[in-house]
């Protein structure tokens, strides 16, 4: 289903009339890039969301508030200025703590010196993410990701399930 | 008529424009005194009228002053000069060997709370700057635009006042995102900033406009935004000033230059004195200072013989009364209406959704317009918001863009330019460049490259010595 043109309601999420699947969409805070959020936020929407897109440079408070709303099934960090793999995990720890239960997902371009390897990977899923999308095809993967695990009705150990590459 | 002190940037550029020269010049910024010094000396003796750019790094355009400071003594890789960590003797000693009349030198930041750091840019002597309150808070993070406006009023006010020879800012409105604007927007931007620039003291401003998708929609931008600016601006002294396309750039060094070569087309046809050039290595990483001058003088050479094949659009003049030209004057009237001082008026317009600026995701934005490409490039507006626009019938109710759609958009310059002219040579010139295209096969390449710009720095992660600042924007 197209976006509608990032029409907003007042609490700033998109007004797409999805059935209760809302998506928290942000980047880390060190990140001015906007087009990967667009982007995303058009992906989710297609895959059935309503989407809270908190735009760049995003703060953890601002993150964690938007994930208490109701509805609320995945957050979504994508952050391409290669910061990630430094700033993510405090995102993963602090979401976390507050939400055992809420899937969280991180992509884009994470490091500064080439494609994230497994052990990097694997440290982002121990900090707290479900899943991890980088390489050339993550967008598609991410929205196969979408359309299988979320059916799943709880959310997956990190040692249950084989880190999306 | 009053007799203006004029600054330095203004009086080279009119000076050279008189001469129907083009002036050009590179965004470049290194961290230490002797790195600096270089490239301003390379693109002064560079073979083209160039003027000198101080692009400040990324700490010091968040304020992070004892960051940028760390990374000094450190020897980290910084992107761009800490202008305010190495003090204004430090910055004065540089300039002292390298400014000149005929080498006047701007300072570009990307700041949406300058105050601290124009402050430090007139301690060192410098009369040029760039930004506005709207263009250096919407694209890139969450400064309220009132908080921006507050202290951009302030620090352009102070920086004429210590000026008695005249201060220059140029807007970053005519950029704003980069892509997907319709240009009417970029204009009423431009124009509306360098009016609040001139109501705050400004005696020399300059008016961006950026390089769109379609060479004869970006000729009747020009076109529009050089009228606005003769009816508007009464006191200052201006000239415009073109940005080579800043949104996904071809990869190819034949692509990259056609690009190139069409913003020298646009700015000699439409009269803007001044052109910031982009060089082959765009999609990849920062230039380096020789890849910088060979820009500039490709850049140059292409300006002595605009029309040489290569171009892209019709030879009809622009037509003064165009649709753009309306429809920027419609988005201005109805930002003054709220308020005379410009300023006021461009935030309360932004508030209100006058002026909504299409895919920015900035608190403040309406986030009720949208845009699209058409198959030749033009951009139009699909979904208008409050602001004052009538959509043609056909764009009514059309659908929202879809994922792929956005992809195919911002790709489309790229796209286009790669196929048409990858395996040109442009005379050899590609040849200066043959090192700019890695084998970008072992890279991190995690899908398309959406944002070359607003991080100074790129996006690939390609890039040697990488520096660990924050990203920040590229202006």
């Amino acid at each position: 289903m197209a976006g509608q043109g990032f029409a907003y309601d007042g609490q700033n999420t998109s007004s797409n009339s999805c059935d209760g699947k809302r998506a928290v969409l942000a980047t880390i805070s060190s990140d001015a890039h906007g087009w990967n959020l667009v982007y995303l936020q058009l992906l989710l929407e297609e895959e059935g969301h309503r989407v809270a897109n908190l735009g760049p440079c995003t703060e953890i408070p601002a993150v964690l508030e938007a994930a208490r709303a109701a509805g609320t099934r995945i957050v979504v960090l994508s952050t391409v200025n290669g910061h990630g793999e430094i700033e993510a995990p405090h995102y993963a720890r602090a979401l976390r703590a507050r939400f055992p239960d809420l899937r969280i997902v991180i992509g884009g371009k994470l490091t500064t010196d080439g494609d994230l390897d497994p052990r990097r990977g694997d440290a982002l899923l121990e900090a707290g993410f479900d899943a991890v999308f980088t390489g050339a095809d993550a967008a598609d993967r991410f929205r196969t990701y979408l359309r299988t695990r979320e059916q799943a009705p709880a959310r997956e150990r990190a040692g249950a399930a084989a880190p999306a590459r | 008529m009053e007799k203006l002190p004029m600054d330095s940037l203004t009086r080279f550029v009119d000076k050279v424009g008189e001469q129907g020269r083009l002036v050009v010049q590179p965004r470049m910024g290194f961290g230490t005194a002797a790195h600096m010094l270089a490239g301003l000396r390379a693109v002064k003796s560079a073979h083209a009228t160039t003027v000198g750019t101080i692009t400040l790094d990324s700490f010091t355009r968040v304020r992070d002053f004892a960051g940028a400071a760390d990374a000094l003594r450190t020897g980290a890789h910084l992107n761009g000069f800490p202008l305010v960590s190495h003090g204004p003797e430090a910055t004065r000693e540089l300039l002292e060997q390298v400014v000149e009349d005929d080498f006047p030198v701007q300072v570009r930041h990307g700041s949406p709370l300058p105050s601290a750091l124009l402050r430090a840019v007139v301690d060192s002597g410098l009369d040029a700057t760039e930004g506005g309150p709207v263009s250096y808070s919407l694209p890139y993070g969450k400064t309220p635009v009132q908080l921006a406006l507050r202290d951009w009023s302030a620090a352009v006010e102070d920086c004429a006042a210590r000026s008695p020879e005249g201060f220059h800012v140029e807007t970053f409105g005519g950029c704003m995102l980069g892509q997907l604007c319709p240009p009417s927007l970029l204009v009423a931007v431009s124009l509306l900033e360098a009016l609040y620039f001139e109501q705050h003291g400004v005696t020399g401003v300059s008016l961006s406009y950026a390089q769109q998708t379609n060479l004869d929609q970006d000729l009747e931008a020009v076109a529009a935004l050089r009228r606005l600016a003769g009816r508007y601006l009464t006191r200052a002294r201006w000239h415009i000033v073109v940005y080579t396309f800043m949104g996904l750039y071809p990869l190819s060094p034949g692509g990259s230059l056609a690009v190139l070569a069409e913003s020298v087309e646009l700015s000699v046809r439409a009269g803007a004195r001044r052109l910031i050039v982009k060089t082959p290595a765009e999609s990849y990483r920062i230039p380096t200072i020789e890849e910088n001058v060979a820009s500039l003088e490709f850049a140059a050479a292409r300006a002595r013989h605009p029309l040489d094949p290569g171009t892209t659009g019709t030879r009809a003049a622009a037509e003064p009364d165009s649709e753009v030209y309306r429809e920027a004057e419609a988005l201005i009237e109805a930002a003054l209406e709220l308020d005379p001082d410009a300023g006021r008026a461009l935030v309360g317009a932004i508030l209100r959704g006058y002026l909504d600026v299409p895919f920015c995701l900035h608190p403040d934005n309406a986030r009720r317009s949208s845009a699209v490409l058409g198959p030749d490039g033009r951009l139009r507006w699909t979904r208008a918001g409050a602001m004052p626009i009538s959509l043609p019938a056909a764009d009514r109710g059309s659908p929202g863009i879809s994922s792929g759609d956005l992809l195919r958009m911002l790709e489309y310059k790229r796209r286009r330019f790669d196929t048409d002219y990858g395996s040109a040579e442009f005379d050899g010139w590609t040849a200066r460049f043959g090192s700019s295209s890695p084998d970008i096969s072992g890279s991190d390449s995690s899908g398309p490259d959406l944002d070359p710009d607003p991080a100074y720095a790129g996006t690939t992660g390609l890039g040697r010595g990488r520096s660990t600042t924050p990203s920040g924007v590229r202006t």
